[in-house]
């Protein structure tokens, strides 16, 4: 009773904080229904930008996957998001000021203001929705994971919907700034949540016995170190090209504001160890695990009192839905903005909370029915979204290359990784998403050689 | 600062350092305090990965208008 009573209690809070969030600007146009105005300061744009390092797919995923597969899959899921950093360091501020130059909504828009292409935005748009589109299922299967420990006599049907129509309210009330205010509240009960459970573990369990199971973990093989390296650098650089993450960028005041917000990040990271502790308390107690990625809160619930759990469940729940909204936030500027074209700027508000609305009850019925289907196509997501990389290096580089050969790289890439990822043709380990993006990188770089016109200088 | 520095300093050595030594620490059963030498040294690459990209930051000129 105490945990439904506090999990209810945050989930109410969330409410009223993205209803707050609209203090002050109740009369939104789609700047800044989509992109706050590029108003936020560094707090708020770090939140939004780091929220994918502890989505629910992290908190949850994460430790089940580090038991599972031990260092192979550590090496490769960490390894990406701290490299993603440096990453950003640099190309961030780039796209920062690529939108401010071309007034940009999404990363379509500089696609399309770069290279004078309509056909390669709505590739590239039709592209990006594809990929975005099971990402919404899994936020909702792992919330339902989460709601399941409570054990209430609600439908899942009804979990899911609940969910669809709090994410809703907050977008609807306050677009970008909702999630972006919640942000701080999972933020925090999230840190909070993976401290004490830690503690918990700490207390609980030796030292040596978490040290045993640390060392029990599989270790890599040579073929896994192949796939491990081809995918951090695949994903490192995927993670800052992902169209929710430009996006939250472009929501900055200043490209100082994202330079210096990417420092900080990797220091936020220093939560893992602390959850990877629950994966080796469930391995060294030998916990029973009755769901696959249900690690982390089967041992908050065995270990926290009811309070606590409810802190961890609400932490999972926030997780899942910011993410989500980000999510929506990125396909209703896509379809409003780019494929269908000339919507008037007072009606894309209008239009980007239908396309919400369905992406959001596509999402419920893709988690009631589509449950197996959708992991598989969340493993292609960096596959495609890493294909976009050439065309936004050579936008924010101001490089000269003509957009038949920037689609050329991008539809091969794609091809090219999707074809080797669906049909499990053997790579010896190599990433197929690295496949395609060097296949994608030759087209564009040899265009890029036998183009007449050359760089113009920018500052790093 | 040039650019050259301030690209191998903020990318190159974290790039290096997560990397380079993933093959060998990955496949080997060495560890630190009892647990995989791997892991203590993904771990330790975290606030190295901030180190470098703030001496990288304390490297350039800052526009005070913010921009850059």
């Amino acid at each position: 009773m105490t945990s439904s009573i506090v999990f209810a209690a945050i989930i109410v809070l969330s409410f009223g904080v993205a209803l707050f969030s609209r203090h002050n600007h109740t009369k939104q146009d789609s700047r800044d229904f989509f992109t706050a105005s590029s108003q936020f300061g560094g707090i708020l744009v770090f939140l939004l930008t780091v929220g994918e390092t502890y989505s629910i797919g992290s908190i949850m995923g994460f430790p089940a996957a580090a038991m599972h597969q031990g260092l192979p899959f550590i090496d490769w899921f960490l390894g990406y998001i701290v490299l993603a950093y440096p990453v950003g360091y640099f190309l961030n501020p780039l796209l920062w000021k690529a939108g401010k130059r071309y007034g940009a909504l999404t990363f379509a828009d500089l696609i399309k203001a770069h290279y004078q292409s309509r056909f390669l935005e709505i590739c590239v748009t039709i592209s990006a929705i594809f990929f975005l589109l099971p990402l919404g299922e899994l936020q909702m299967a792992g919330l339902l994971a989460t709601i399941a420990e409570f054990h209430w006599s609600i439908s899942p049907l009804l979990v899911a919907s609940g969910a669809a129509l709090l994410t809703f309210s907050w977008l609807a009330f306050s677009g970008v700034r909702g999630p972006a205010f919640v942000s701080a509240i999972k933020d925090t009960i999230v840190i909070v949540a993976i401290v004490l459970i830690a503690v918990a573990v700490l207390h609980k369990s030796s030292w040596h016995a978490l040290a045993a199971a640390s060392r029990a973990m599989p270790l890599s093989t040579p073929q896994g170190n192949v796939y491990a390296i081809t995918t951090i650098f695949t994903q490192a650089i995927g993670f800052c090209v992902a169209p929710q993450t430009i996006a939250f960028i472009f929501t900055a005041k200043s490209a100082r504001t994202v330079r210096r917000n990417q420092i900080i990040m990797p220091l936020y990271m220093l939560m893992f160890p602390l959850l990877l502790l629950s994966a080796l308390y469930a391995d060294a107690s030998g916990l029973k695990i009755t769901g696959q990625n249900s690690v982390f809160i089967t041992v908050a619930s065995t270990l926290l009192p009811s309070w606590g759990f409810a802190l961890v469940a609400a932490a999972c729940t926030l997780s899942a839905l910011v993410i989500l909204a980000g999510i929506c936030l990125s396909i209703g500027s896509l379809v409003t903005h780019n494929l269908i074209k000339n919507v008037p700027d007072n009606r894309q508000k209008f239009y980007a909370k239908i396309v919400i609305t369905i992406y959001l009850a596509f999402s419920v019925y893709a988690a009631m029915h589509f449950s197996a289907l959708m992991p598989v196509l969340t493993t292609v997501y960096y596959f495609g979204i890493v294909q976009l990389v050439p065309a936004i290096l050579c936008m924010v580089l101001n490089l000269s290359v003509r957009p038949r050969f920037i689609a050329a790289g991008f539809i091969g890439g794609e091809i090219v990784s999707l074809s080797l990822g669906f049909f499990s043709i053997p790579t010896q380990g190599v990433n197929v998403g690295f496949i395609g993006l060097l296949l994608n990188a030759a087209i564009v770089t040899a265009a890029a050689l036998m183009a007449t016109s050359k760089f113009k200088s920018i500052k790093i | 600062m040039s650019s050259l520095f301030k690209v191998t300093v903020g990318l190159g050595i974290p790039f290096f350092a997560v990397l380079v030594p993933m093959p060998w620490l990955s496949s080997s059963p060495l560890t630190i305090g009892g647990f995989p030498a791997a892991l203590i040294w993904l771990f330790i690459c975290l606030p190295l990965t901030s180190l470098c990209m703030a001496l990288a930051w304390m490297s350039e000129r800052h526009d005070p208008q913010g921009e850059e």
